[in-house]
């Protein structure tokens, strides 16, 4: 469980932004009246979070919802016209994939110019340039005008250069849309090291692949407004489908009974029973799903139990027990979320399954599962392992 | 540390590596790169300087021969180019900077601020100029050159404030840096800069003796031809006039820096 008082990275309350709608002709009144009784956009309204440290928070939204605004306000770049944002430590902002400033300097110099800003200097600014030359792949071309540069290369270029200092706090935008698989890989892992490393951030991203990767908790943003915060999945679920989005249920077939009350609590190695009263309303070959899923920060979601198959309840109208059993709990300790789900077969494709009743993180009401003990009894997803090297070990 | 103004000594560094990206960027992509900014003023000075001496001969009240005139002209004409040079540089340079503006967090009032310091560049080329032709001459440079190193720093100050006024200004009103070339051409002719004060008729000359870009010419000019500093209370004058144009530049500026972003 997470303390009360966390240490917290960065504090955004209340935080405003508009832009004067300013016309060409209108451009003295700005400056001798500033901008008063010109229209303005509300880009951002009354937006309030915190990052603890040591997490990202992801902020989704669509084009438009004010975003990369809310990252650059975060940055310090824009001053917001109202609100108040506190950030700790040293502070790296990758707002927009472009290559600021004059396109005949070489990447080196670039890459130099940008660590020189941020106030790297001496011997530190050196072993960076190399490492950013090693991580971008750019190899000899490092030395070439960014003029002649790829997408791809000025991408790899930008990213590397932008996380070569360890920073506390990452300002993160679209930046896991850029390069090729092979680079996004390498992103990825350079974004997780620095998260174990204790860095916080925002990341802000149409992609919600990425906060369910990276993110425990997220921001949906819209028109200015923060719409919904939440966990992650939850904010995913919004964002993709809407708020009201749910599983279409075939009606008058079977039901779940009642809920189970939550969470259900286990331990590492020992049986988790849990057991759910079924009704079937009209004959129907009712069987029942379960996976147990879990999001791991880093990671991803991540599906750890499954039942491959439909484990039949029963075919005439009536109440029946099911019994969910999981022989030894295999998992490590940690949260997760059990979807549980009624289903019988399509009469017309009978490979395809017609849900009837269920819960699921889809539908926002997923049963928590706590599982807690000894991790190291537990089979974990992925799998770790230890290699030991005995120097003296072989006979 | 904090410093008048507001500014600390990270602002401090970051003037410098941004004066030193400008003078890269500017000449970046040229054969003689760098050189540029000491051929550029050199062939300035030299068109005028032929100009003066053989196309319109102009002559020194009480000074004879091509010589004095020359160190004369230049000693004017250096640090107007210096001021003209670095005030274009000043107004246009929010604009220009855009991308740096709108995505690296930094105080945005140092970039005209960088733009009066490029100015200093043409200023020393002119002094290194004037210095060659006197050893030339026969004349050691003398004790008043000591106050020089002041008058390029009140320079600075000035220069900065109108170019943090008009540079927040060309970010609304685009036409600022357009109208300014001819304005600084308008005020060169209208400053005894190419003709000495006594050119001008009897009844502008005292208002003229209180043109700041003349005062500041002066100020090279007396210690270089004559070998005294600027008189103290034209001294006194022009630092009070342009700490009060900075203050008042920065004023305006951070006034206007929260609109930037909407017409970046």
């Amino acid at each position: 469980m997470a303390a009360m008082n966390q240490a917290i990275a960065i504090t955004c309350q209340g935080v405003a932004k508009r832009f004067p709608l300013v016309e060409t002709s209108q451009g003295w009144r700005v400056a001798l009246s500033r901008g008063r009784g010109l229209p303005t956009f509300t880009a951002l309204d009354g937006v309030s979070f915190d990052v603890p440290k040591g997490r990202f928070v992801g902020v989704m939204g669509r084009n438009g919802a004010g975003k990369s605004t809310l990252l650059r306000v975060l940055g310090g770049v824009y001053a917001p016209d109202a609100g108040h944002i506190d950030v700790s430590g040293a502070m790296s902002g990758i707002y927009e994939l472009g290559l600021v400033g004059n396109p005949l300097l070489t990447g080196r110099e670039y890459a130099e110019r940008l660590l020189t800003i941020h106030g790297f200097s001496g011997a530190d600014l050196r072993d960076m340039v190399t490492d950013i030359q090693e991580f971008s792949e750019l190899g000899s071309r490092i030395d070439d005008a960014v003029l002649g540069y790829s997408a791809g290369m000025k991408a790899r270029l930008f990213f590397a250069t932008a996380t070569a200092g360890r920073y506390d706090v990452y300002l993160l935008d679209e930046i896991l849309s850029v390069g090729d698989q092979h680079f996004q890989a390498k992103c990825w892992r350079r974004l997780r090291d620095r998260l174990s490393r204790g860095a916080s951030g925002v990341l802000v991203t149409h992609d919600w692949a990425a906060v369910l990767r990276m993110c425990e908790t997220a921001h949906i943003l819209d028109k200015g407004r923060v719409v919904y915060s939440g966990p992650a999945e939850q904010a995913t679920r919004r964002y993709l489908y809407g708020t009201d989005a749910r599983e279409n249920f075939q009606e008058g077939v079977a039901r779940w009974v009642e809920r189970p009350p939550t969470p259900i609590l286990a331990r590492v190695g020992q049986d988790i029973a849990v057991r759910i009263e079924a009704e079937i309303l009209q004959p129907a070959q009712v069987g029942c799903v379960v996976a147990v899923e879990r999001l791991q920060t880093g990671f991803g979601w991540e599906t750890c139990l499954l039942s491959r198959s439909v484990k039949p309840v029963g075919t005439v109208p009536g109440r029946y027990d099911v019994q969910v059993t999981i022989p030894a709990c295999p998992l490590e300790p940690g949260r997760y979320q059990v979807n549980l789900h009624l289903v019988m077969p399509h009469p017309e494709r009978p490979t395809s399954r017609i849900a009837l009743d269920g819960w699921s993180w889809f539908n926002g009401d997923g049963l928590e599962l706590l599982v807690e003990g000894d991790p190291a009894q537990a089979f974990a997803i992925p799998v770790r392992w230890d290699v030991c090297t005995t120097e003296d070990g072989l006979p | 540390m904090t410093m008048p103004g507001g500014f600390n000594t990270r602002d401090l560094r970051m003037l410098v590596n941004l004066f030193k990206m400008t003078l890269k960027d500017r000449f970046l992509g040229s054969g003689l790169g760098i050189l540029w900014a000491v051929f550029s003023p050199l062939m300035l000075m030299g068109i005028f300087v032929f100009v003066f001496s053989f196309v319109f001969p102009g002559r020194l009240p009480g000074r004879d021969g091509t010589q004095p005139f020359v160190l004369w002209l230049i000693s004017g004409y250096g640090p107007w180019l210096a001021l003209s040079e670095g005030l274009s540089n000043a107004t246009g340079s929010v604009v220009s900077n855009g991308g740096i503006v709108k995505n690296i967090a930094f105080k945005s009032e140092l970039l005209p601020m960088v733009g009066a310091a490029l100015g200093v560049v043409p200023l020393l080329v002119s002094f290194a100029l004037i210095l060659v032709l006197q050893a030339l001459g026969g004349t050691p440079p003398n004790l008043a050159w000591l106050s020089i190193p002041y008058i390029v720093l009140i320079q600075f100050v000035f220069v900065s404030g109108c170019g943090l006024f008009l540079a927040s200004l060309n970010v609304f009103v685009r036409d600022v840096a357009l109208v300014l070339p001819n304005l600084l051409t308008l005020i060169l002719f209208a400053s005894p800069i190419f003709y000495p004060i006594s050119a001008y008729p009897d009844a502008v000359e005292p208002f003229l003796a209180f043109n700041p870009f003349y005062v500041i010419a002066e100020g090279y000019r007396k210690p270089m031809l004559d070998g005294v500093p600027l008189a103290p209370a034209m001294m006194l004058y022009i630092s009070v006039l342009s700490v009060g144009i900075f203050m008042a530049g920065l004023w305006w500026f951070r006034r206007l820096r929260v609109f930037f972003d909407a017409r970046l």
